[in-house]
């Protein structure tokens, strides 16, 4: 998923639409938005940020998961089976991103790229509601996807690459 | 920079139990929908039905799905409705709270003890529409039927207007026109003899330069405008915005210019000075559709950019470079008139000044500019004539306001003071979805109003503040439980949508066309009603365009032709502007003969003191006004306002991040409740911001209650707009307070 940060105006569409979609409980997310100002008045800039599970190549999450609850799905989605996890929370305290929270229910519940819908062809809901159509998600490696032709095109940039986690989420500056 | 923890430690204060049943769904209509259009049983077993919403005027289309138990689950957009393009903003996703809340009104309520004190009884409908019919009469006869008003935004204000203008009143007014886009519409109407009106006929879409003078498109989150500037953003657009806030769009901006607040007309002097005097301006437009040209051009000599640079902050360089900007771009640029206007009683001038520049820039009806919107014609049902009031809210005005071409609430609430002057004193109201507490400025003035009326009647799904003072409450269904009248879009491209209930009614709520026609009953006056249902009259009238009400339920929107010309001028194309002069008056003839000024002055407004500090309010992304800050859902993205203060400020009252202060204005009006400050570069040093609709008072709103600031207690300070009555709301200042004891005199 490649998220346009000249175009995000910081809504918070993607974070409703995705816990109407997915039945998150209020008071929870799986998405959500982040602001980074720099500079001071009048010499300002300022990034907005959709963020969620980065989706690893390298997952501490999965990696560290006791039970396998935590594991890679279709395409490189990573997962949690819900009924597998314990709700030992090893994994988010391994996540740099911060990107699983506990379901009331007991598991550990986080972005699923929607992949209920992904499967019928439709884009997640974060992507398909979002008013300034700033996120594009398809398959990173086909190079004629949507995704990979704005990759190809834009400067982009990775969260906390330093951890080694091979982030999957690519931000347009 | 806002992390996930504070996210969720800041929702979690929220955190209502609203589970939705289940994992996760597969659902059951996205399943149909691959398959098929639609589906449908009766009346209420779509797995889709069609909506409009209603949590902001901008009422974009779209669909309503149900789980395999008949729950609502999500709203999507419709992927056919220019408004929205099948994308919903947050507000709409999250309109299943106004739903789901709790905290509904569920029963009609009247009270028992006196005005603004929360004691009432739960009423049958019979009995509450008995108690109004009854009261109305009594008006009626004691004073005149004329002594009735409604307030209103949203969709009853139809019915509850053919009720009130059948029983003989036409004192119907929304706060949208005099406390907020009023200016703008009588700016407009002076210099191209056409309103801007709903949705903006900006195109956004194709144009090469954006300016936005302090309006923060992406923060107000009108569905299409951002949607388009989005657009605009990946075609590289300019966009030029003037604030003295960091807003998000200055965020996105080529240029932004920081300017000190209230010296806006100097800086759109300076820019006419430079776009005539450089000869940047549009010579062929000018001169075959303009009238006054020589006198303007005269006019503006003064006002160079050395000289606004004194009274804005704004560097001469950087209004030279901004006016070339636009004339580079031109006639594909836009200097919005914005919506939300009404900011220092001379806001009429001031957007005059923003109608005169789109002159000079050829902008107006060009591809890029402002295109020729086209409404949606749908025949009505003929109804008989309404009786001629023989006075209205305009006898208590003194003649004042005459351009004013709708009603002003402030007006109306004007008129119902009881004054030796005045020839007509309202004495009962009806209020439709606006909670005039929060809406109109000065609440004083707004409870001396209510407190003289002898009948309030207040018809809402929530029970907001204006609900204490009523003496007849009746709990509205929500929008997701009702049919309404046609949404009608003017548009590039004029269109129709349906909104029918996905659900049946919770509680004891009705719709407003129920109310109404009930209400006309007991009035004598059904003759005004002459379908029994809403649901046979959209059907008569969508017969009448070719459609019916079965196909707009499977389609929920509908396109119309475009009748008229086209959306641009063409090239060297005759237009008549219905003006006095048939030209674009950038010398304002209807203006003068009201005794205006023809052409806009810039004049100095009050500053604030030492210690105090402008008031600036705004919009939230996820709200809407007052009426979202008990949404469940919304109310989890933001549960509360904040004050925004410059690190310099926060540095002279040792103000923390997170600390909550009271405020104080420049009346010794105290807020009520505590406020979060918010230390950050985005606000200049002279002002402090906060997002409008918070610091509700009604306990009854469980999740809104004292959370924040209500900006509406602290505008005791109303610059009223002498060309057509809009309360200017910017001349607020305000200090910080540690405890809310009023100071020992």
């Amino acid at each position: 998923m490649a998220i346009d940060t000249k175009k995000c105006v910081g809504c918070s569409d993607c974070v409703v639409a995705c816990q109407t979609e997915n039945d998150v409980p209020i008071g929870h997310c799986r998405d959500w938005v982040v602001e980074v100002m720099d500079g001071t008045y009048p010499q300002l800039e300022m990034e907005l940020r959709s963020e969620r599970c980065n989706h690893c190549k390298n997952s501490p999450c999965v990696r560290c998961c006791p039970t396998g609850a935590s594991h890679y799905s279709d395409g490189g989605i990573v997962l949690v089976t819900k009924n597998e996890c314990i709700g030992c929370s090893a994994c988010i305290t391994s996540c740099p991103y911060d990107a699983r929270y506990v379901h009331p229910d007991g598991y550990v519940d986080k972005c699923t790229f929607c992949l209920h819908r992904v499967k019928k062809g439709m884009q997640p809901a974060c992507v398909a509601v979002c008013p300034t159509k700033c996120m594009y998600f398809g398959d990173l490696d086909d190079p004629g996807s949507e995704v990979s032709e704005v990759l190809k095109k834009r400067k982009y940039k990775t969260l906390i690459p330093e951890a080694g986690t091979k982030p999957q989420l690519y931000f347009l500056i | 920079m806002k992390s996930r923890r504070q996210f969720l430690k800041i929702s979690s204060l929220s955190a209502a139990g609203l589970v939705f049943g289940g994992g996760l769904l597969e659902t059951f209509a996205d399943n149909l929908l691959k398959n098929n259009q639609s589906y449908f049983k009766g009346p209420y077993d779509f797995v889709r039905t069609p909506t409009y919403c209603e949590v902001c005027f901008w009422k974009c289309a779209g669909w309503v799905h149900k789980d395999e138990n008949g729950r609502i689950k999500k709203i999507i957009g419709n992927d056919d409705d220019p408004s929205c393009n099948g994308r919903f903003c947050p507000r709409g996703t999250g309109g299943v709270g106004m739903y789901f809340d709790k905290d509904r009104l569920q029963t009609p309520l009247i009270r028992t003890d006196e005005r603004g004190k929360q004691t009432f009884r739960e009423a049958t409908w019979d009995e509450a529409f008995d108690y109004i019919a009854s009261k109305m009469n009594k008006i009626k006869e004691e004073h005149g039927p004329e002594c009735t008003a409604l307030f209103t935004h949203g969709s009853g204000g139809k019915y509850f207007g053919n009720l009130l203008k059948g029983f003989g009143s036409n004192n119907i007014a929304a706060p949208s026109y005099a406390q907020c886009r009023g200016p703008r519409e009588v700016a407009f109407l002076a210099t191209f003899g056409q309103g801007i009106n709903s949705p903006e006929n900006t195109d956004i879409r194709d144009t090469k330069c954006l300016v936005l003078i302090g309006s923060h498109l992406g923060e107000n989150m009108h569905n299409g405008q951002v949607q388009e500037m989005s657009d605009a953003i990946d075609k590289g657009t300019t966009i030029i915005t003037v604030d003295p806030r960091f807003s998000t769009v200055a965020g996105k901006s080529k240029h932004w210019l920081p300017i000190k607040p209230s010296t806006d007309i100097a800086l759109l002097l300076s820019w006419m000075n430079v776009i005539i005097n450089e000869e940047l301006f549009d010579k062929k437009y000018v001169e075959k559709y303009t009238f006054g040209f020589d006198l303007l051009k005269a006019y503006v000599q003064p006002f160079t950019p050395e000289w606004a640079y004194g009274i804005t902050t704004i560097k001469p360089q950087q209004i030279r470079d901004t006016a070339r900007e636009m004339a580079h771009a031109a006639p594909a640029v836009i200097v919005h008139p914005g919506r939300h206007v009404t900011w220092y009683g001379d806001d009429t001038q001031r957007i005059r000044a923003v109608a005169i520049l789109n002159a000079l820039l050829g902008s107006w009806g060009r591809r890029g500019g402002f295109y020729n919107p086209e409404k949606a014609s749908v025949p009505h049902f003929h109804l008989p004539d309404f009786p001629k009031p023989n006075k209205n809210w305009r006898d208590a005005m003194g003649g004042k306001y005459k351009l004013a071409d709708l009603a002003l609430a402030s007006g109306v609430c004007q008129a119902t003071i009881p004054s030796p002057e005045m020839s007509c004193s309202i004495k009962g109201w009806i209020v439709n979805g606006t909670n005039l507490i929060n809406t109109l400025p000065d609440q004083k003035k707004t409870i001396a109003a209510i407190q003289a009326l002898d009948l309030l009647v207040v018809v809402d799904t929530m029970p907001m503040e204006i609900t204490g003072y009523a003496d007849v409450v009746l709990p509205e269904c929500t929008y997701l439980e009702r049919y309404d009248s046609l949404r009608i879009s003017q548009g590039r491209v004029p269109s129709i949508a349906l909104r029918m209930p996905a659900v049946d009614p919770l509680y004891n709520t009705k719709p407003a066309f129920w109310m109404a026609r009930e209400l006309a009953k007991k009035l004598d006056l059904l003759q005004y009603f002459p379908f029994e249902t809403l649901e046979e009259e959209i059907d008569w009238e969508l017969k009448q365009v070719g459609s019916s009400l079965e196909e707009m339920q499977r389609i929920g929107v509908k396109l119309l032709d475009r009748e008229a010309d086209d959306l641009y001028f063409g090239e060297d194309e005759d237009v008549e502007f219905n003006t006095n002069t048939g030209k674009i008056e950038l010398y304002s003839t209807a203006l003068e003969e009201e005794g205006f000024d023809p052409f806009p002055v810039f004049t100095q407004h009050p500053e604030p003191s030492e210690g105090f500090y402008r008031l600036i309010y705004g919009r939230a992304p996820m709200h809407t006004f007052s009426r979202t800050a008990n949404n469940p859902n919304l109310t989890d993205l933001m549960d509360e306002n904040s004050v925004w203060v410059n690190p310099k400020v926060a540095k002279v009252w040792d103000l923390k991040n997170d600390q909550y202060v009271y405020l104080e204005n420049q009346d010794g009006v105290i807020s009520d409740f505590k406020i979060k400050v918010r230390i950050t570069e985005r606000i200049r040093w002279d002002s402090v911001y906060m997002v409008h609709g918070f610091g509700h008072a009604d306990k009854r709103m469980t999740r809104a209650f004292g959370k924040g600031v209500s900006d509406t207690q602290m505008i005791t300070n109303v610059m009223i707009d002498p060309i057509m009555g809009g309360t200017g709301m910017r001349g607020n200042f305000v200090t910080f307070r540690f405890d809310n004891k009023k100071a020992e005199v």
